[in-house]
């Protein structure tokens, strides 16, 4: 009986969990350029910022596909490059945007179903790389020895897989949490795939490149692409390889002691140089110097790909997404 | 602790793991000596056009003053990040390319885009391009000038200078090589 019970309140919760998330699904601000809301905005992220990432999308389908490695199909998953297939990529794993001033706490965030939910590979976990604690006046944990050179400066996001953390500190904790999302309503958080990324003014921040090098240039559009790319990666894996965590740098590494690197062939960052390696060689609007700028970035990206892991090459990280929606 | 508690922890140790890229940038500009000098003014472009010194150019349509390409060596060389401006980042700014990169990005590539309108540029650049693989820079900068020398090396053995660098930024030149 008690089981019966059990049950009854956990399909309950679980509908209204869905129906949340169909109810979702219809509002908000529609970000994908044929206007399907497979990507929504909620309320809170300001309208130009909506707009220039609609356009970035746009641009994503002037790429060319004839220059595609074999190595940007099968990292990615995907059978061609064709502009399409890059879209469904992202619409797969991001969902909603949120703004960049979200934070999470009681009434943004909260438990929809109880205790003890029970997740996919329960008890497995990725491994945490936590940077040593340094004495106050290092906030990175590296010890260079230098002042800080932001410290002066507000940072600003520029954009954040929150939905994949929040789904693991869901795990972790045994609860199904679910997001509050404006003008969209509540999200259950069933899956990193369930797809919120934070997008904050960073993104779009004039300074970035200098002043010839716009928001709304070519190569500032490639940018945002790679960046979106790289934390919608963050929506994939599952068990160990959940959320595709980051590595720490190791010593004598450019981000020495900071989790800026990934110990795998096919994270975050393998996928930020791959697109950029891709836009670079596939665009028909870039310069040279546009395409010269990609390069330098494609190449920030693969700086922090650690090729050995205690001895061991690095190897790719099963990609397969986890998730409880089957069982909703 | 309650299941609150529990959860915004580990929010934070997630977020302290790196599992979502709570990539920032600064506001304003970045501190001097990291990426501008004393006498560049803060996002100021370096070159929209380049001329070269000793040929006359065509006119150009861009209201961007032209300067002249060793004035460009010369500007981006002082204004490269030292491999220093990185270490002090803290894990939200070097999430992604931080600004320190993304500003030499900028500025390599005005010399990429000089070399490439005026393909007699090259033998200068090649001289700036070792000078930048072999400085005191990040090495992603580094792997980019030296691929760039290849590029516009005239043989082999004008390369013999590259066995001195670190192994490091040699393989990260070869992805640069073989990815473009």
């Amino acid at each position: 009986m008690k089981k019966i019970v059990l049950c009854a309140a956990l399909l309950s919760s679980a509908l209204q969990a869905s129906d949340a998330l169909a109810f979702g699904k219809s509002r908000g601000q529609p970000l994908d350029p044929g206007g399907e809301g497979r990507i929504r905005a909620d309320s809170a992220v300001p309208k130009d910022q909506v707009n220039r990432l609609k356009q970035d999308l746009v641009w994503l389908q002037t790429l060319r596909s004839d220059a595609t490695q074999s190595e940007f199909l099968s990292v990615m998953g995907l059978e061609s490059s064709q502009p399409e297939q890059l879209q469904s990529w992202l619409y797969d794993r991001v969902h909603y945007l949120v703004n960049g001033n979200f934070i999470p706490s009681a009434k943004t965030v909260s438990p929809v179903l109880g205790r003890n939910f029970s997740y996919p590979n329960p008890g497995v976990l990725p491994e945490m790389e936590l940077p040593v604690i340094q004495s106050p006046g290092h906030s990175s944990g590296y010890s260079s020895g230098q002042p800080l050179v932001h410290a002066e400066h507000e940072a600003k996001i520029v954009m954040a897989n929150i939905g994949s953390a929040l789904y693991l500190a869901g795990k972790k904790a045994g609860v199904l949490l679910g997001m509050s999302l404006d003008g969209i309503g509540n999200v259950p958080l069933t899956s990193p795939r369930t797809g919120v990324i934070m997008v904050g003014e960073g993104l779009f921040f004039d300074g970035y490149f200098g002043a010839d090098v716009p928001p709304e240039s070519t190569v500032r559009s490639a940018f945002r692409m790679e960046t979106f790319f790289h934390e919608a990666r963050h929506s994939d894996g599952n068990g160990k390889s959940l959320g595709f965590l980051h590595a720490l740098c190791p010593a004598g590494h450019d981000y020495a002691g900071i989790n800026a690197c990934d110990r795998n062939l096919n994270g975050p960052y393998t996928v930020g140089a791959l697109m950029l390696e891709h836009m670079a060689a596939n665009c028909t609007d870039c310069s040279e110097k546009d395409r010269s700028i990609m390069q330098v970035l494609a190449l920030d990206n693969r700086n922090r790909l650690l090729s050995q892991k205690d001895g061991q090459p690095a190897v790719s990280r099963d990609a397969a997404p986890e998730g409880v929606f089957e069982r909703l | 602790m309650n299941t609150r508690s529990k959860v915004t922890t580990l929010i934070l140790i997630a977020v302290a793991a790196g599992i979502y890229g709570l990539y920032s940038t600064p506001e304003g500009d970045p501190p001097r000596g990291e990426i501008t000098s004393q006498d560049t003014p803060p996002n100021t472009s370096v070159a929209a056009t380049v001329t070269s010194t000793d040929r006359p150019t065509e006119p150009s349509s861009s209201p961007a003053p032209k300067v002249p390409f060793e004035t460009l060596l010369n500007q981006v060389a002082r204004d490269l990040p030292h491999a220093d401006a990185l270490k002090s980042l803290d894990a939200d700014t070097a999430h992604h390319a931080p600004i320190a990169i993304t500003r030499a990005a900028a500025m390599l590539g005005d010399v990429a885009q000089a070399v490439h309108d005026d393909p007699s540029l090259a033998p200068r650049a090649f001289t700036f391009y070792r000078q930048c693989a072999e400085g005191d820079h990040p090495n992603t900068i580094r792997a980019f000038c030296l691929a760039k020398a290849r590029s516009h090396a005239a043989d082999s053995t004008t390369m013999q200078w590259e066995s001195s660098l670190p192994q490091s930024v040699r393989d990260l030149s070869q992805e640069a090589q073989t990815k473009h």
